[in-house]
């Protein structure tokens, strides 16, 4: 675990333990962690785009090789389903994009699609994590973009046009407009205040006066009645709902105050507040934008707007088979899957047998047997070979969507985890309300005439402002800092139970392992050579779909084949130089001499016309730094635990390599929550780290839930936080970042209870003019935000991370 | 002090003239993207969009 200290050149993942590439940059040799970002790298500086890596804040996607097949995007339904007409020969379609991390991958996409021929604008929308093509179809092929945009690290998936978006634009624009009229409005009334108050000391003409008066009106009109309407919409759904909110008194505040003023204004009256409301809005809009940012980029970040289905099937029709939306199909269409593709519906299996993954709905890492009638689950991946199916269920009906449902009704049972701010201030306002009341009528009865402006100046200084922003503003910064570290924040108000978990509940494939199968030891019959048993196997494998030929799949040169046959679930054969090779299960590989060869043990079998050559042991390999992320969060005091569907002696091997002596192996979906509760009564919030469909409900359930970035859709829609990228070690980082993100949280409630304690008597008792009182709030709120500021000046781990900013900063100034 | 009659109506008016500039460049997708544009000007990109782009019309 040595070698950490240098991740991938072009992704800047942990590079494996073994069997890392290298690429020459500018004449310096550079490590990446497989030929896709290899690939990528050279594409990237054979297009004189190397300028990517100076600019990047983050690594990239793992590039993914020029072989990935999109020709399905150049079908004329898909086109017309997703593009619709052409006109003149030009085609405009939105694709949306995984592994969008900063901006200079906006900038790396649009230009290098631009400089493919045909392609007339590119347009990355990063908010959305869309890109926008317009192309000539007569040109060149969507599937001849998309496949660059895969290469790139990028992959592109066809996006059904949803509202989501358009909401958060929507929302995301008014807010904008909103802030600066606030902003805008806010400034005006403050240099007209200006005035008033010199005014006021220096002696104005009352024509003068008024005339001000009228000119802050005008300019507060619009900062109340358009940038402060959210606080109005909101009061009003508050008293509809009976609950006392935040929203309540600060409508009461505006309205009081905006309708005193205009009096006070016509009357020729001793104050008026225009500029003090104004400021007001504006700070509460800044408050709001804030959390409003960090909600949507969560939102929209990943996968949490797709099904996880596959959008597009082959429908076979007669002999020919025909593609089809999914959306299209109905129960008894026969339905054909290709090889290596997910299975669109819940079906009837039409072959005499086949072999597919379920890995996302059971957590069984191997691949299963089905024989012919048997159930197929959508979402499950047929592995080896085209299968037919009859379908049965589409849609909402598949065990699929029910799984999905299974995790919604797991979320809505969640523990409520209200906001410790939202209750505070809960408690509080109906207190200031009441109080404000009480001291107006005392001052009604003692001073009539100053009755009004000592009632206002209680109910502004004690706006729960610095309060309503303690929890959002910290929680803004935190989700940057955490961003930083690769953790997507979805749901903001996470990040206080994060800070309470007492233990983390790993799932295994796929979250503690990479989830690609991997060689970890040869044996070798006497007289064979590693590098002829691999290069065998590698020719052997080259053109199996199955999930193990991807362990063989290295750079070793290949030998020519023929007669190449795969048997589904027993292995592979070919004859090369005129002998017959074998892969696979010992039985179909040695036959009847399988008995003879106790020597060598392992998963697959090398033979050569009968005779063992070798043996091969794989393993779903283990993620770089689980290691250390285990000894890191031991060292924070918390308990890890193992809790998966795979087989017993997998988990156990893997729960020993990593030290863990909790873990739990076949577990199916409803048995992992049980496990769950079980554990979180007996020693509280527990952190669930998991990536499959199955692992959905858990996480719905779990008090906080982390969802590997690469992991399914469905797992990410109801995760807390998404681990983007596969540095496990983030997690501790980020609970070490919670934490911190609670202190803050504490000393900036606290700093406004003590603003508040002083702030109010002295309002009560006349002492502080709604002008000061304004001021003292902004101030106390100020102050709020430049302590949750802090959260990102992020300390990080000295040992870790650095290397992404020295890589970033690496001078690359060839050009070629 | 007659002058502020003036004065004050036209800023006003300024002030309503900007914040319409700033609602167009919002509904124009100006706010988008607010990182890009900054790497932009970083990179000399002429090299590969003249040497590489033989659709000269490509943005």
């Amino acid at each position: 675990m040595s070698r950490r200290a240098s991740p991938c050149f072009h992704c800047q993942e942990p590079l494996p333990t073994s069997g890392a590439l290298t690429v020459t940059v500018a004449g310096k040799a550079q490590e990446v962690c497989c030929a896709g970002c290899r690939a990528a790298v050279e594409w990237i500086h054979g297009q004189g785009l190397g300028d990517y890596y100076r600019l990047r804040s983050d690594g990239a996607g793992p590039g993914r090789g020029l072989s990935t097949d999109f020709t399905v995007f150049d079908r004329p339904a898909v086109l017309h389903y997703y593009a619709g007409e052409a006109v003149d020969g030009v085609l405009s379609i939105t694709l949306a994009l995984d592994g969008l991390r900063c901006a200079a991958c906006t900038w790396l996409i649009e230009r290098a699609l631009a400089t493919e021929p045909g392609v007339l604008k590119v347009k990355v929308q990063a908010l959305t994590q869309r890109v926008t093509l317009r192309w000539r179809v007569d040109v060149v092929p969507l599937s001849t973009l998309a496949g660059r945009l895969a290469a790139l690290g990028y992959t592109p998936h066809l996006a059904d046009p949803t509202h989501v978006l358009d909401r958060i634009k929507r929302e995301r624009r008014e807010a904008l407009k909103r802030l600066v009229v606030a902003g805008v409005g806010m400034m005006q009334a403050m240099m007209y205040g200006v005035a008033l108050y010199a005014g006021a000391f220096e002696g104005m003409d009352p024509t003068v006066r008024d005339f001000f008066r009228w000119v802050s009106m005008a300019v507060a009109a619009p900062v109340i009645f358009y940038a402060g309407q959210p606080f109005f919409s909101g009061a009003w759904r508050e008293l509809k709902a009976r609950r006392l909110g935040m929203d309540t008194p600060v409508a009461l505040a505006l309205a009081l105050a905006f309708a005193a003023s205009i009096y006070e204004s016509s009357r020729g009256g001793a104050e008026v507040y225009f500029d003090s409301l104004t400021m007001f809005v504006f700070f509460l809009l800044l408050g709001r934008f804030a959390e409003q940012g960090v909600r949507h980029r969560a939102q929209v970040s990943l996968g949490v707007l797709s099904s996880g289905l596959p959008p597009l099937a082959r429908r076979i029709e007669g002999t020919a088979t025909v593609e089809v939306a999914t959306l299209e199909l109905q129960a008894g269409d026969q339905v054909q899957v290709a090889a290596g593709c997910t299975i669109p519906v819940d079906g009837e299996l039409l072959e005499a047998n086949a072999e597919v993954d379920e890995a996302l709905l059971t957590g069984e890492s191997r691949p299963v047997d089905k024989r012919l009638g048997e159930l197929l689950l959508a979402g499950s991946v047929a592995v080896s070979r085209p299968l037919r199916l009859k379908v049965l269920r589409t849609g909402a009906a598949t065990l699929l969507s029910s799984l999905a449902r299974m995790a919604d009704d797991a979320q809505s049972e969640k523990p409520a985890s209200l906001a410790m701010a939202e209750r505070v201030a809960r408690f509080f306002i109906a207190r200031v309300l009441i109080f404000t009341v009480l001291v107006g009528l005392v001052w009604l009865w003692l001073v009539p005439e100053r009755a009004f402006a000592v009632a206002l100046s209680v109910l502004v200084v004690s706006c729960p402002c610095a309060l309503s922003l303690a929890l959002p503003t910290a929680l803004a910064a935190a989700s940057q800092g955490l961003g930083r570290l690769g953790v997507l924040v979805v749901r903001p108000a996470a990040l206080e139970t994060l800070a309470q978990v007492r233990q983390v509940v790993f799932d295994k494939t796929g979250t503690l392992t990479d989830g690609r199968i991997r060689i970890t030891r040869t044996v070798l019959a006497p007289g064979y050579s590693a590098e002829r048993a691999l290069a065998i196997a590698a020719t052997l494998e080259r053109e199996a779909t199955h999930p193990i030929a991807r362990a063989f799949a290295s750079d070793v040169p290949l030998l020519p084949a023929s007669n190449r046959r795969q048997i589904a679930g027993r292995g592979v054969e070919a004859v090369i130089e005129g002998h017959r090779y074998r892969l696979g299960r010992a039985d179909f590989a040695m036959g009847s001499a399988a008995a003879e060869a106790p020597t060598l043990t392992g998963d697959v079998y090398l033979a050569v016309d009968g005779r063992v050559m070798a043996a091969f042991s794989l393993e779903d390999q283990l993620r770089a730094d689980a290691g250390e992320a285990l000894r890191d969060l031991r060292s924070a005091g918390l308990d890890s635990v193992l809790l998966s569907g795979d087989s017993r002696a997998r988990v156990a091997a893997v729960a020993e390599r990593l030290g863990m002596a909790d873990w739990h192996a076949d577990q199916q979906p409803a048995a992992k929550i049980e496990v769950l509760e079980r554990l979180q009564s007996a020693r509280g919030a527990a952190l669930m780290v998991g990536d499959g469909v199955n692992d959905a409900p858990v996480l719905g359930r779990a008090a906080v839930s982390v969802a590997m970035g690469q992991g399914a859709d469905l797992a990410k829609a109801h995760a807390d936080l998404i681990l983007l990228g596969s540095r496990l070690r983030a997690l501790p980082q980020a609970l070490h970042l919670a934490r911190r993100t609670m202190a803050v949280i504490r000393q900036n409630i606290r700093w406004s209870y003590a603003y508040n304690a002083v702030a109010i008597p002295a309002a009560a008792f006349g002492l502080v003019p709604p002008w000061l009182a304004a001021i003292g709030m902004s101030a106390s709120s100020i102050v709020v935000v430049w302590n949750s500021m802090r959260l990102l000046r992020n300390r990080r781990p000295a040992n870790d991370g650095g290397v992404l900013v020295e890589k970033a900063v690496a001078p690359l100034s060839e050009r070629a | 002090m007659n002058i502020l009659l003036v004065l004050i109506p036209l800023s006003l008016i300024l002030v309503v003239a900007a914040v319409y500039a700033f609602f167009w460049a919002v509904d124009n997708d100006q706010f988008e993207d607010m990182e890009t544009p900054a790497l932009d000007i970083l990179a000399d990109d002429d090299v590969p969009m003249v040497s590489r782009a033989p659709d000269q019309d490509a943005r």
